[in-house]
């Protein structure tokens, strides 16, 4: 049975999300001094209002319960589940006032796909937006992949009640990275600023002997720095990483993507000295054999391409295309119109599959995540062994992850669960796509993208495409980037508390 | 013996008509031959041009110069159709020149499709020397130069590893870019500045009431 959300959960509910709001509205003051600064008074009068509104609805919401006391863990779920799409309707205000949507719904998706750091657009004119909303969409996009929650606690917005454990696990991630909560939010982002700075510093650089001028240069390479190391996959230019036709971008940003996508606590022992820790680990030994397995199937399939016909192109292209996928960034260098017409389609699936699994836990990845992967096939192992041993034998199965772990049933049930959920999600957003008429391989490409938090668009989602499946998407974006388990048991707990009890009903008494 | 007579009789009819018919074959050879000299010579209803323009040459190759005067969104949604063919395409400059570092005296352009129902843009890769043409990029707060550009497309270019691309051969600039300059203007910024003034009193109200409480 499901316990009802009283009115009191729903006011500490509103509070908390009041705060976050209200802090939403105070970050806009970063894209508000760009526009004034550049000399954009249409944006920066954008921002003042959407600012202005934010601020407003924060307090309002926060004056529903004005001392809210200690979060239980049924309130930290809802929290953590609305803030996403909360955060992402007034986020939404800026953009879709400007001229570069058709409607409020195109701006909404907009900015759940960059909150959620799918890195989809459906921005029109893009190549003409501003320095201000460019650097609006990539501080939320940077702040959803760190996690809205992880900010939030890194800054202490929550204060004393809400510094538990629940917040931060609702928000899909598993591990501390050091023993108290709010250090650990601390230390991501710390981490993740002195990443971007000095990524953003080298690719920067490289734009300018490029040719790029100074101003320019910079915005970009801190915007890419942002959009690869966070897996976002958004760039200022509408023709994506193809815009700066360079190598040595290209190569900077895998080396990125690709440490986005390992879990940030191996990071923070690697960095103290423990390497072993990282080379031990099963995430690690499964993103290996994942990527090799995978990448072998990836490059037969691409021996079909007629166009990509020689080793530097596939290289190239293949390589950087394999890896946006693999840890769900979704950065490009090809159109959507080369992935359906270059790419043979048994390339296209196999960049699908390695979207759906996506990256470490406790990284920027989306996906199913290789932690859960490598759960259930030790799992499935272990059964096997258990079936061909004798009855007395007790099966015990370890593995290494920040430590010695056990192999517990409870775990087994989390990852089969979540691996369960994300598959039917894949396969209804697909369903969904193939009803409004879209091919079936490029509704599959665009269902897993979606849900995956990968990105890689194979032209599906345009401001042409039909609201519903729009509303679709955004529905998968959200739950996808929550890992579902959180999500549905807040829509569960919803739908129980709105329908009336069985004892009000006439004859139930 | 009669029926020896009648062979040499039949062989004898046959020579007589094969001497015949070799005695009029002159005849007839010279006739058709008048009969064609003097068609020949006859004039033709046709004015043919005394040149070379309408001579068939058996050894010219398959003709690939066709030129596809096309738009930026039907290349950037383009199919193997049009790959290696040349193709002219007018559009906006936009973002950067940004110059190849694999090619001497090579540069790389963005155009922007200017059809705002067909959005697309596409990398053109132009000389050195064609810069000149481009006086404005297109950005926020200006409209790029608009040239055109006539030259090869590749749908996925093995020369740059995969990029759909024009390698330009001819370029000129059709339109001059604008450049605008937004004014300030306070009267845009006052329904935010209420709207602000507001969230703060409420802020404010709402630390009072904590206070309050405590």
């Amino acid at each position: 049975m499901w316990q009802r959300y009283s009115l009191y959960d729903f006011r500490v509910i509103c509070h908390y999300l009041g705060v976050l709001l209200f802090f939403t509205g105070l970050i806009m003051i970063v894209p508000l001094v760009t526009a004034l600064v550049l000399g954009e008074y249409e944006p920066a009068s954008r921002y003042l209002l959407s600012m202005g509104a934010s601020v407003t609805v924060g307090s309002l919401m926060r004056m529903l319960r004005i001392a809210p006391g200690r979060l239980n863990r049924q309130q930290a779920v809802a929290v953590t589940s609305f803030a996403w799409l909360v955060v992402g309707l007034f986020a939404a205000i800026p953009l879709g006032l400007s001229s570069h949507y058709n409607s409020p719904i195109d701006a909404l998706f907009d900015a759940v796909s960059l909150i959620t750091t799918t890195g989809v657009s459906i921005a029109s004119n893009a190549d003409h937006m501003s320095y201000a909303d460019n650097m609006w969409r990539f501080i939320v996009s940077y702040a959803g992949g760190l996690g809205l929650i992880v900010v939030a606690m890194s800054f202490g917005i929550f204060g004393a009640g809400a510094s538990n454990s629940s917040l931060y696990e609702s928000e899909g991630r598993s591990e501390h990275v050091l023993p108290n909560v709010v250090q650990t939010a601390k230390f991501i982002l710390k981490f993740s600023v002195a990443v971007v700075a000095v990524a953003g510093v080298i690719l920067g650089g490289v734009l300018i002997f490029h040719g790029v001028t100074p101003l320019r240069s910079f915005f970009h390479g801190i915007w890419l720095a942002i959009s690869s190391f966070m897996t976002i996959g958004l760039t200022p230019q509408s023709t994506s990483v193809a815009y700066y036709h360079s190598s040595a971008i290209e190569f900077v940003l895998m080396i990125l993507m690709l440490l986005g996508s390992i879990n940030f606590s191996l990071q923070s022992e690697a960095l103290r000295g423990r390497v072993r820790m990282l080379f031990d680990d099963i995430e690690i030994h499964a993103a290996l054999g994942w990527i090799l397995l995978i990448l072998v199937v990836f490059v037969v399939s691409m021996t079909g391409s007629t166009l990509l016909d020689t080793l530097p192109t596939m290289m190239r292209s293949g390589l950087f295309s394999f890896l946006a996928a693999t840890t769900t960034c979704g950065l490009s260098v090809m159109s959507s119109s080369q992935l359906t017409t270059v790419f043979p389609s048994g390339a296209l699936l196999v960049l699908a599959i390695a979207m759906a699994v996506g990256g470490s836990s406790g990284s920027t990845s989306g996906g199913i995540k290789l932690r859960r992967v490598a759960v259930i096939a030790k799992s499935a192992f272990e059964t096997m062994k258990s079936t061909a041993s004798p009855e007395s034998a007790r099966i015990v199965t370890n593995y290494y992850h920040l430590g010695r772990q056990r192999l517990d049933a409870a775990e087994v049930k989390e990852a089969m669960t979540v691996f369960i959920l994300f598959v039917i999600v894949y396969i209804v957003g697909a369903l969904a796509g193939i009803a409004f008429g879209y091919d079936a391989v490029s509704a599959i490409m665009e269902s897993v993208a979606m849900a995956s938090n990968g990105g890689i668009s194979t032209g599906i989602t345009s401001d042409s495409m039909p609201v519903l499946l729009e509303m679709v998407y955004i529905g998968e974006m959200w739950a996808g980037r929550l890992e579902f388990v959180a999500f549905v048991a807040v829509l569960a707990k919803i739908v129980a508390s709105i329908r009336p009890r069985r004892s009000w009903l006439p004859g139930k008494r | 013996m009669e029926q020896e007579m009648e062979q040499v009789k039949s062989a004898a009819a046959r020579e007589r008509v094969r001497v015949g018919a070799a005695k009029h074959v002159p005849f007839a050879t010279l006739l058709a031959a008048v009969l064609l000299a003097v068609a020949l010579c006859l004039p033709s209803g046709a004015s043919a041009v005394e040149s070379d323009e309408n001579a068939i040459n058996t050894q010219q190759m398959p003709d690939s110069s066709f030129l596809y005067d096309t738009s930026i969104y039907d290349l950037a949604n383009a199919d193997a159709s049009y790959d290696g063919k040349t193709v002219q395409v007018t559009g906006e400059v936009i973002g950067d020149a940004i110059w190849d570092a694999s090619s001497e005296g090579k540069v790389w352009i963005t155009l922007s499709s200017q059809d705002e129902m067909r959005e697309g843009a596409l990398s053109v890769l132009i000389d050195e020397g064609d810069l000149e043409l481009i006086d404005t990029y297109g950005g926020y707060d200006s409209v790029g130069t608009t040239l055109q550009v006539k030259g090869e497309f590749h749908l996925a270019c093995s020369v740059h590893e995969g990029a759909a691309d024009i390698h330009a051969e001819v370029v000129k600039a059709t339109a001059e870019g604008t450049q605008n300059v937004e004014q300030f203007n306070i009267d845009d910024f006052v329904v935010g500045l209420v709207m602000l003034g507001v969230g703060v009193v409420l802020t404010a109200l709402y630390y009072l009431l904590r206070e309050r409480q405590r």
